[in-house]
This record gives structure tokens, C-alpha cells and sequence, in this order.
């Protein structure tokens, strides 16, 4: 059942309309997360639906209720809000601002009763915040204030959380932390979240909606498994095709433009680094051969001036190799990333003995000895040296 | 320890501090009246002589009770106007209000214009400068609905106040030396020669705004959090600003009314009693603020009497040397907190 919506949105200020068309459907408990490139109107739907700035049209409604008709103190109980404005207020524990969140319950002087204070209590442990209680908010780090601010929310017990950019200037850690509590309480306790997030690899992992925001219009809405794909992706933000990977949650930089100098014999997950190491380095390369289910494949795809690709799950067929030995001819340098020799991968030790036949300088991250003539190395950082003196 | 024990000890302290500071008032000036004599008066073992009676009545309470609410009052005023602002600078005399009082008083005092209604006897003045207080406040209020930024909102005031500073220059131009003279005495504030008339006056329009702020602690908390966090809490932001902006403009116009413009209580009070309580509690504070805001004027008073008597000092002298350092010292501390 439709719990939360909005009904042909249009959202701006005055004259200028920042984005149209907004039609948003949620059940309770579920989390909506708003994507799209910087400036494209996230935080002004947001702000329109906590109602800091008029809408221009249309509806929200909670249950069939428009937001509007709402008294002040009403609404308080149905949303709460985290943003991302930094507050510094004075004197004040992190306890005392998370009961500020009791606010729209407390009487004419704000007491706190014991109830009050066991909802303050309850909301401070779901964030995990009982060390923080008595510091100052002020001293806190940017992560300790932000679960604060989500206790303060929490305490305010509103069905609806509206977040802006929560996870921004968090680490990594933080953000996890932070995403899993959202979860918990979309699911423990039927919060219907609307937030903003920057990091298009973690909404699908948290948003049961997701609403895809291109130059003001809305360019999707669904669940993310619908709405977040390559194509959609790469094309909102405006990427280079591929350098987005949805499935991996995986972002390349740019390739360099550079003509090919190496070789890089990769697979098996031991290349990517080398494929990212040679590309900031400015020193563009040929890859392969690599079966198209190989998780070096995606960064090889993004990066590789050129890469040489089998299907999955069969001998390297030798087509393939007399292809990779073509461009291996040209090449200064082989790059052997260790990766297996043996078994459907026999194909890329005939690339490794022809380069060594040929005299073409082969640079190896192997453990092992082999066959053929090669420059060992233990790190990947010292071998990227030598090839950019080499070169 | 509990917080609300250690504002409520805090608070008796407050008040203990406050008596000292009124009998250190009573006991000192150009007439002796010891200590002992207070006591024996106090306990009915003697009565006042005329000359006591007259010092006492005419002179000393009056001054006391002066600086008790105009000292309250002004602190208060600079509470309001730091939590509207999120800015601890911001005070009666920094957003224009002195000023635009200033102008009108220069108006009234300087030049030949006068006006029916200003035939109000002794309280001439008072009616000018709180005019001004308030039209100058009036302007910052038109200026704070079409302004987002309460920074950019600072500048207007304090540029207003720049404007008004030189409509009142241009009038001391051509104006004539003793009535230039009678606006600088004006300008130094002073709490001598209030009567009690004036006191009925400024007890009727100050005691009742303090009682309406203190009311007001629920949402003055709220706003602790900035105003977009009010607003989510249900705080109806559009009418609190101007509830907020106007008791604190009442309260300092009507102080300056009387005591002509006295710098520095505004701003350094509430941060002091801040710093002593170590809470933001509006409810706690405002109590604080007005206790600290009356013994700081009590005992500014005194001193402005007794360093250099039988010259005596402006109260504006005194408050600036003892505000000013105490507000660099807490800019410069202000990360310390809790």
C-alpha cells in the first residue's frame, strides 16, 4: 500500500523550475534514494519535501494526506531531517542535541520525562553513540557528529527520514556504519528513508527505490536492479561509455590516448592494478588474453588501448594468439602479471615463450621460475618505474 | 552532578554575587554610610538622617535599580539577538540599533525640530531614541525577510548604522557647540539622573519582555540547532524571527532610551554566563544572563563612581574596558568547550 507520494512534483524557486514532474510512490519502511550529477536538483526536492521551500506543484501526500494541511508541529511528527549543514552550536553535549529531537512532544517549557528520556537513550544506542553522550557536539568528528544527528531523528520518532548527502565527508568505515543503520531502521523499525547519496556503487545495495535525476528531468524511477545500469548510468553523469561497471560497482578513469608501448599478460584479478598503475602513468598498452568472464576484464575493457578477449570456460584458440603475437611484435615491453599458465590459460604461456623468443624484454611479477627469460619483480610500483625509465 | 543542580547552585551564586554587588553600591560615594549603618537601618535600630534619606532615595537606589535592569535587560537583549544571529558578535549596538537611537536623539538634540508630541518633558529624549531604536531595528527586520544569509544580514545592520552614524555628523556640522556637547554626554551613557519616574517607565516595559523571553525558552532552544533544524522541529520560523528580533529591540531601545547607549554588556554577558554555567540551556541561561547583565552594570557603575571621584566616569568607559578583553579572550578560547 501506497504510504508516501508525490503526484506530478514540480520543484524550484519563483520563476526558475529546478526539476519537473516528480512522481514518487513508497510503501512504509521502504528507502528512496535520489542519484543524479551535482547541482541536477537533488537537495531542492528535498527541501521541497520537508517543506523548507515552497513547492511550485503538485502533491505530497502521506497516506493520502497532503503535507500542507498539516499544522507545523504535525509534520514535525512525520518527518525528520538530517542535513548537510554543519551546525556548531555552543555548549551543548551530543546528548542534548539528539533531544532536541523530542521537541514536537515535550511540554510548553520542553521538560524531558522519563519517557522522553528513554526514547534519547534507545536512539543513542541504535547509532552505537553511548561513548559520545557526554562530549561536546562541537569536538565530535564529522562521522560521530553525523550519527548524532541520525539519533537526533530518530528520537523525533517520525515515520519519514529525509537525509541530504549523509554520507558525504565520511570515510569509507563511516559510510558503512551510517548505510547499515538506515537499513536496520528502514527494516526494525519502518522508517520510510528519502535521502540524497553521492555514491552510485552503494545505492544499490541500500535503496528499495531509486529516482535517476538528469538536467532536471526525471530520467528514471524504480528499484535500482530497473533504473541503475550501465547505460543509464554512464549516460546521467555523462561517462565515457564503460567506465561505469553496475554489476561490479567498479569506476575507471579516463584511457590514456598514447599508442600502445606494452603488452600486458593479465587475468585472474592479478593485472587490474597494473592496468591502472600503466594508465597514470600515462603509458598506454595492449591486454590479453583474457576470457570475457575474468575479473580483470572490466578495467581491461575501460583501459586497454586494445583488448584481446576468449569466451568464457574454453582453450585459448590460436587465432587469438597469432593475433596477440602481432601486437606483441610491435611492443617494448611484456608485462607478465603472474597470472596462471597452465590448463584453458596454456595460451598465454605461448605468448610468454614467443616474446622471448622474439627478444621483446619481459617484466614479471612471478614467483616461480620459468621457462623463458625474464626481469622479476616483487612490486608492482618498482616494475612501473623501470618501464618508464625503460621507455 | 546533575545539570540542573549545578544551574540551580550556580544561579544562588549568581543571586549572592548580585546582593554583594548592590551593597557595595549602597556603602560607597561622596557621603559616608558604612556598612554598619546599613545593618542598624535594616534592623530598625536607627533612622536615616534627611541627607541619608536623600543621598539613598534620590541617588543611590535609584542607580542600583537602574543598572539591575538595565544591565539584565541589555544582556538579554544580546542573548536574543546572538541566537537569532548564530553569531557571537552580534549585539544591540552592532546591527545599528545605537545608532539609528543616536540619530534621533541628534535630531531632537541638535537641531530646531520639534515636534507637539515631543513635548513629553524629561522623557524628550527617552521618546527620540526609542523611535530611532526601533525604526532602525524596523529597517533590519524588512531586510532579514529578503536576506537568506544572516552573515550578509550583519553587514546590512551594521552599514545602517554607518548610515544613521553619518546623518548624525552631518547635523553636529552645523549644529552649535553646548547642545553638541549635551548629545556627547548622551553618547557616553550614564546612569546618573534617572528618577524614578523613569524607573516606573522602564520596569512597566521591562520586566514583562523578560518574562515573555523566558517563556520563550522551549523555542529558543529549538533554535540552538539553526533554523532549517527549527523548522523541522515545528517551530513556525517566520513569526519567531520577529518575535525574537522585537523583544530584543524593546529591550535595548528602552535601555538606551534612558541610559544612552552602553557598549559591550550585550555581548559579553551572555557568553560569560555561558562559559560559567557551561550550558546552552535557555531555560538555565536566561535567568544567568539576566543575574550576570544586572552585578556586571552594578559593579561597572561603581567604578565608573569611585576610580576617579569625585569625577565620574561613563558607564560605556567602564563596561568597554572590562567587555572588550573578555570577549577576545572567549573568541580566542572558544574551542574549548565542555
Amino acid at each position: 500500500m501506497t504510504f508516501f507520494l508525490t503526484k506530478d512534483l514540480k520543484v524550484g524557486y519563483q520563476q526558475r523550475i529546478v526539476v519537473d514532474g516528480i512522481n514518487i510512490d513508497l510503501s512504509r519502511g521502504e528507502i528512496l534514494c535520489l542519484l543524479g550529477p551535482n547541482g541536477c536538483g537533488k537537495s531542492t526536492i528535498l527541501k521541497t519535501i520537508i517543506d523548507h521551500i515552497k513547492r511550485l506543484d503538485g502533491s505530497i501526500t502521506v497516506l493520502g494526506k497532503d503535507l500542507n494541511v498539516l499544522s507545523n508541529k504535525d509534520r514535525a511528527k512525520e518527518m525528520s531531517i538530517v542535513l548537510t549543514e554543519k551546525i556548531s552550536p555552543e555548549m551543548m553535549t551530543a546528548e542534548e542535541v539528539v533531544a532536541t529531537g523530542r521537541y514536537p512532544y515535550t511540554n510548553h517549557f520542553g521538560k524531558l520525562t522519563d519517557e522522553d528520556w528513554k526514547i534519547i537513550n534507545e536512539s543513542i544506542e541504535i547509532v552505537d553513540g553511548q561513548s559520545l553522550r557526554h562530549k561536546e557536539f562541537k569536538a565530535l568528528s564529522d562521522g560521530e557528529k553525523q550519527r548524532v544527528m541520525i539519533a537526533r531523528a530518530i528520537c523525533q520518532e517520525s515515520d519519514i527520514m529525509v537525509l541530504d548527502e549523509p554520507t558525504s565527508f565520511l570515510d569509507i568505515r563511516f559510510k558503512i556504519d551510517l548505510l547499515n543503520i538506515l537499513g536496520k531502521l528502514s527494516l526494525d523499525k519502518n522508517k520510510t528513508i528519502i535521502m540524497s547519496l553521492h555514491e552510485i556503487d552503494l545505492v544499490p545495495k541500500i535503496a528499495d527505490k531509486v529516482l535517476l535525476i538528469k538536467n532536471g528531468k526525471i530520467y528514471k524511477y524504480g528499484t535500482p536492479e530497473d533504473v541503475i545500469t550501465d547505460e543509464a548510468v554512464n549516460e546521467v553523469y555523462d561517462l565515457n561509455s564503460g567506465s561505469f561497471n553496475t554489476i561490479i560497482g567498479n569506476i575507471e578513469l579516463p584511457r590514456v590516448i598514447e599508442s600502445p608501448k606494452v603488452f600486458v599478460v593479465g587475468g585472474g584479478g592479478k593485472a587490474t592494478k597494473i592496468y591502472r598503475a600503466l594508465n597514470k602513468k600515462g603509458i598506454g598498452f595492449y591486454s590479453g588474453i583474457l576470457f570475457k568472464n575474468d575479473i580483470d576484464y572490466n578495467a581491461s575493457k575501460t583501459l586497454a588501448y586494445k583488448t584481446i578477449v576468449e569466451d568464457c570456460f574454453v582453450d585459448i584458440k590460436p587465432k587469438k594468439i597469432d593475433e596477440a603475437k602481432e601486437y606483441i611484435k610491435d611492443c617494448h615491453a611484456v608485462i607478465d602479471s603472474g597470472v596462471s599458465l597452465v590448463g584453458i590459460n596454456k595460451g598465454n604461456y605461448d605468448l610468454l615463450r614467443f616474446a622471448s623468443q622474439e627478444g621483446v624484454k619481459i617484466l614479471s611479477l612471478r614467483d616461480e621460475n620459468a621457462e623463458y627469460k625474464l626481469v622479476k619483480y616483487h612490486s608492482i610500483s618498482s616494475m612501473i618505474d623501470n618501464i618508464v625509465d625503460y621507455l | 552532578m546533575s545539570r540542573n543542580k549545578r544551574s540551580s547552585i550556580i544561579l544562588i551564586t549568581l543571586i549572592i554575587f548580585m546582593i554583594f554587588a548592590i551593597v557595595v553600591n549602597i556603602v560607597s560615594g561622596s557621603i559616608d554610610f558604612t556598612l554598619g549603618d546599613l545593618k542598624d537601618v535594616l534592623l530598625k535600630n536607627r533612622e536615616l538622617s534627611t541627607l541619608e534619606h536623600n543621598i539613598l532615595y534620590k541617588i543611590r537606589i535609584p542607580r542600583i535599580i537602574s543598572s539591575i535592569l538595565f544591565g539584565g535587560a541589555l544582556a538579554i537583549s544580546g542573548f536574543l539577538l546572538q541566537t537569532f544571529f548564530k553569531n557571537p558578535i552580534a549585539g544591540p549596538y552592532v546591527l545599528g540599533i545605537s545608532s539609528g537611537a543616536r540619530l534621533f536623539v541628534g535630531i531632537f538634540l541638535l537641531t530646531n525640530f520639534n515636534l507637539k508630541i515631543f513635548n513629553a518633558g524629561p522623557l524628550n529624549v527617552f521618546i527620540a531614541s526609542f523611535v530611532g531604536s526601533l525604526l532602525a531595528m524596523l529597517f533590519v527586520l524588512i531586510f532579514a525577510r529578503k536576506v537568506d544569509d544572516i552573515s550578509t544580514l550583519i553587514v546590512v545592520g551594521i552599514m545602517l548604522g554607518y548610515i544613521a552614524s553619518a546623518g548624525t555628523n552631518l547635523m553636529i556640522t552645523f549644529a552649535e557647540r553646548e547642545k553638541i556637547a549635551s548629545l556627547t554626554i548622551w553618547s557616553m551613557g550614564s546612569f546618573s539622573g534617572i528618577t524614578w519616574d523613569m524607573l516606573k517607565v522602564s520596569t512597566v516595559i521591562i520586566i514583562p519582555t523578560i518574562i515573555f523571553t523566558f517563556i520563550l525558552s522551549k523555542p529558543l532552544e529549538g533554535y540552538l540547532l539553526g533554523e532549517s533544524y527549527a523548522k523541522s522541529m515545528g517551530i513556525n520560523i517566520k513569526t519567531f524571527r520577529i518575535i525574537l528580533i522585537t523583544l530584543s529591540s524593546i529591550l535595548s531601545a528602552c535601555v538606551t532610551a534612558f541610559a544612552g547607549p552602553i557598549s559591550f554588556v550585550g555581548i559579553s554577558v551572555p557568553h560569560l554566563t555561558r562559559l560559567i554555567m557551561k550550558t546552552s540551556q535557555p531555560k538555565a541561561l536566561i535567568p544567568g544572563i539576566f543575574l550576570l547583565g544586572s552585578s556586571f552594570c552594578l559593579l561597572s557603575d561603581y567604578l565608573a563612581r569611585t576610580i576617579c571621584s569625585p569625577i565620574e566616569l561613563s558607564i560605556s568607559t567602564v563596561t568597554s574596558f572590562i567587555g572588550a578583553p573578555i570577549v577576545i579572550y572567549m573568541m580566542i578560547n572558544r574551542r574549548k568547550g565542555i
